[in-house]
């Protein structure tokens, strides 16, 4: 350890004496700023380095977590202020009358395998007015097909301005037995492309976007459009909740029994998504500045979206990007718009289940987040955004940007910073604190806010199991998701903008 | 900077454990307060067996009122509350007849002023069957609260007692507490609008736009004519789009020819919303003679209004549908476009 030690501090100095050199034959001026520089030794040096990283870290897991906290905070404000919340019958009672028609958009590749399903258990919400549109983006596989055999459909007219530009558009199909079902076959696109096409077609003040491998509760759009009818003026954007599938029972397109997984993986994302919906969107949501909007489950004024020219089709992140585009149209037009998140309405999906397809999707995300991020930096600090450019823009910096590369530096140097001496017990054990313990305090806090408001699990063993999974989930998983948004950053830098495929075991 | 690390660690731990016992204890309470629930899912059950004997003559008023204890009204309440609304008049009067002896109406009044908005809301709509004057004081005085959830349910339950709410006079409740987005508001306007159209036709002339929206709304859903003339000065003259868009909706709906001259007005408006709700007047209300100025609305420069006018053509017989057909030939691509696409939906 003693040699080691002294080969670091011989590579330092060395180091800086190179460079040092080679800065003072550059300029005069910098000959005459080193000059100023007191005499340190090559020990101070390597100190004052270490202290330097440790410290750009820690204020890094210092602001990462205090930005968490201030999220847990405001949700469990909003959740307490919520008060008791109708059953599905009271809120058809209640708001029955006065919804807003809505177009559900499908966007739908290579879902032979879920599709069917999917389309039937929208049929069945109980919506007043509503109308499907599922578009067959250049699917490789059975898509279109399945769909056919199991719906009857036929080809149809259905008259639209095509505002947004799109892919070709091969054909629109409708069923005969639901009328309330659309089909558009297009060429291939991507899914902005397709989502873009199904809001050409669609003729609902409101739309809401529905990833295909997703089931929705029957009585999800009754309660997600409750923001638009208490301001229809106002409201422009309603998130709802997406919880992991796996390991529930699943009855004609319906989630009837939710059981927990027995793959740890699936367990851990229950957690992660807890944290994601329960305490994040929520939190940000309380606070004015969602950034982000999940393209599982989001509703939108049809005309917002048209304005910002729809979804845009270069990005693989393009939920968060046109929630970005809403907050800089809403705002340059100084027009008073609220987006909200609403916890109760429930979009159940399948979490990969393998190591390859979830670090694939993480990867995507972060490339999505930074994607939108860059296009958009201009927003960042600017109170002309309101809390979107202050709040908002500032924690995507922070936990996005910023976060994981710091935290995974953290994970490098620190205990090599510790071990040879360079840094001190406290300084290991508060960035311990921080990326370990911290995170504990926060998967269970959102753990208990599901317990203390919506008590979505009915068996308190789940409760049980789940509260083990958030304690273990900091200890492995969660430096395994920071991995995987570093290289995501990578992939980014070099321009990647493949999706990536996920097995699905279907439902 | 020891002292600043050390707290981090340490306040780190605490947030932890402490998480962690709390949720042991919730885990442990759920344990405890699952055997309550089923306790009170048993209890709604054995009320619902009650209820429903009583409806089938099975077991007399005074049996019943006796095996009601205190802690039984609220759920009583509730699943009578829901009942009421699926019955026909006879078994509705009886169920009547049995809310009136075993709740409490005082607690019941004192309850609309504690709880959650939502709580309150839903015991609006649960005491309607009442028609106690104290319920009913108890409703107006709602009419204040601030929340809009509550002002609606009181609004409607007031209706529901048939209490005369006047329009003007809550629509300015409604302004004063920023409610008048909310789409409840429509609908209990709507639900009054039989009763006074004159009140309506007045609220055209408010300054504020939402309301005019409102009152138009509300004629048009009624398919009143009594505010043909005021609703055809607004659509032409009100600046506001919104406001004239609704109006010319409105005439739509009423469907009468003597809006004609307004349609024609608002068929070269300069928003486009307004010029394709005056297409889609025309249609419904079958202005012929409009059908020159349909066809050159196929031309308009915002795409909905071309596709309104050219669904227009078609409800307008004979007359529109060849003037479609020709356009469909046309040399204007734009044109023969949209007739084309209108035909073959019409079709399809």
């Amino acid at each position: 350890m003693g040699n080691l030690f002294t080969q670091i501090i011989d590579t330092v100095d060395r180091l800086y004496t190179a460079g040092i050199t080679m800065l003072a034959t550059s300029t005069n001026r910098i000959a005459e700023l080193t000059a100023f520089l007191p005499n340190l030794s090559s020990n101070e040096i390597a100190v004052i380095c270490a202290l330097s990283i440790g410290w750009i870290i820690l204020a890094n897991g210092v602001f990462l977590n205090l930005t968490y906290l201030l999220q847990l905070i405001m949700a469990y404000k909003a959740l307490r202020r919520r008060g008791r919340i109708p059953d599905a019958t009271e809120a058809w009672w209640r708001l029955h009358e006065q919804t807003v028609p809505m177009s559900i958009l499908v966007p739908a590749y290579a879902e032979e395998a879920t599709i069917v399903e999917s389309v039937r258990s929208l049929l069945a919400l109980q919506y007043p007015t509503f109308e499907i549109i599922v578009v067959c983006d250049g699917s490789p596989d059975r898509t279109l097909d399945v769909l056919r055999e199991a719906f009857e459909l036929r080809p149809t007219v259905r008259a639209y301005d095509p505002a947004l530009e799109t892919e070709t558009i091969r054909g629109i199909y409708d069923a005969p037995r639901y009328n309330r079902l659309l089909v558009i076959d297009k060429d291939n696109g991507g899914k902005a492309d397709a989502l873009n096409a199904a809001i050409n077609v669609a003729r609902c003040p409101l739309v809401c976007a529905v990833d295909a491998d997703s089931l929705l509760e029957s009585d999800s759009l009754l309660r997600v459009v409750q923001p638009f009818v208490e301001d229809i003026d106002k409201v422009v954007a309603v998130g709802g909740t997406i919880r992991v599938a796996n390991g529930c029972t699943i009855e004609r397109g319906r989630v009837t029994d939710i059981h927990l997984p027995k793959d740890i993986l699936s367990l851990f994302q229950i957690i992660e998504y807890l944290r994601a919906f329960l305490m994040a969107r929520l939190g940000w949501s309380e606070l004015g500045s969602m950034m982000m909007i999940s393209g599982a489950f989001g509703i939108f004024k049809r005309s917002i979206l048209l304005d910002v020219g729809g979804y845009s089709r270069n990005t693989v992140g393009e939920d968060m990007e046109v929630i970005l585009k809403i907050h800089r149209l809403m705002s340059d037009a100084d027009r008073d718009y609220q987006m909200r998140f609403i916890p109760e309405p429930v979009c159940w999906t399948e979490a990969p289940r393998n190591l390859r397809d979830m670090g694939n999707q993480r990867k995507r995300w972060a490339r999505g987040s930074l994607e939108s991020f860059f296009r958009h930096r201009d927003m960042l600090g600017r109170f002309k955004y309101g809390f979107a450019g202050s709040l908002g823009y500032l924690n995507i910096l922070i936990t996005d940007v910023l976060g994981p590369p710091l935290e995974v530096l953290g994970y490098l140097t620190i205990p090599i910073l510790y071990s040879v001496g360079l840094l001190n017990i406290d300084f290991l054990l508060a960035f311990l604190g921080l990326t370990f313990v911290f995170g504990i305090f926060l998967s269970v806090g959102s753990l208990i806010l599901e317990e203390m408001e919506l008590k979505r699990y009915s068996n308190p063993w789940d409760l049980a199991v789940l509260t083990y999974v958030a304690v273990i989930e900091n200890f492995g998983y969660r430096q395994l998701n920071n991995i995987w948004r570093v290289i995501g950053w990578w992939q980014y830098i070099r321009g990647k903008k493949a999706w990536g495929s996920m097995t699905r075991a279907g439902f | 900077m020891s002292v600043a690390l050390t707290s981090i660690w340490v306040a780190s731990a605490a947030l932890a454990g402490f998480s962690v016992i709390l949720m042991i204890y919730l885990i442990l309470r759920r344990i405890i307060l699952d055997y309550f629930r089923r306790s009170r899912s048993k209890r709604a059950e054995r009320l619902k067996t009650l209820i429903f004997n009583y409806l089938n003559d099975d077991l007399k008023l005074d049996a019943f009122a006796k095996r009601i204890r205190a802690k039984d009204q609220r759920v009583l309440l509730s699943l009578a509350g829901r009942l009421i609304r699926g019955l026909k008049s006879a078994p509705q009067q009886k169920l009547i007849i049995l809310l009136n002896k075993t709740i409490d109406l005082k607690v019941q009044i004192k309850e609309l002023s504690e709880g959650s908005d939502a709580e309150r809301a839903a015991l609006c709509s649960q005491l309607t069957w009442a028609k106690n004057t104290d319920v009913n004081e108890a409703f107006w005085s709602l009419l204040k609260d601030p929340s809009s959830e509550v002002v609606l349910s009181a609004a409607n339950a007031l209706i529901d007692c048939g209490q005369p709410l006047e329009l003007v006079d809550f629509l300015q409740i409604a302004e004063a507490n920023d409610m008048l987005s909310h789409r409840g508001i429509r609908e209990l306007v709507r639900r009054v609008a039989s009763d006074q159209t004159d009140e309506l036709c007045t609220l055209l002339k408010h300054p504020n736009s939402a309301i005019v929206s409102i009152a138009a709304d509300a004629l048009g859903r009624i398919r009143s004519t009594q505010g043909l003339n005021e609703l055809a000065d607004v659509a032409e003259h009100n600046p506001n789009t919104d406001v004239r868009s609704s109006c010319i909706r409105a005439l739509g709906l009423i469907g009468h020819p003597e809006a004609g001259w307004a349609v024609t007005i608002c068929l070269e408006d300069e928003a486009w919303p307004v010029r394709a709700q005056a297409a889609i007047a025309a249609g419904r209300i079958g202005l012929v003679d409009l059908i020159p100025l349909l066809s050159v609305s196929l031309n308009d420069s915002e795409w909905w209004v071309r596709f309104r006018a050219a669904e227009a053509l078609l409800q307008l017989g004979d007359a529109g549908s060849e003037v479609l057909s020709r356009a469909t030939n046309s040399s204007d691509t734009q044109k023969a476009t949209i007739a084309n696409l209108a035909i073959m939906e019409a079709q399809a």
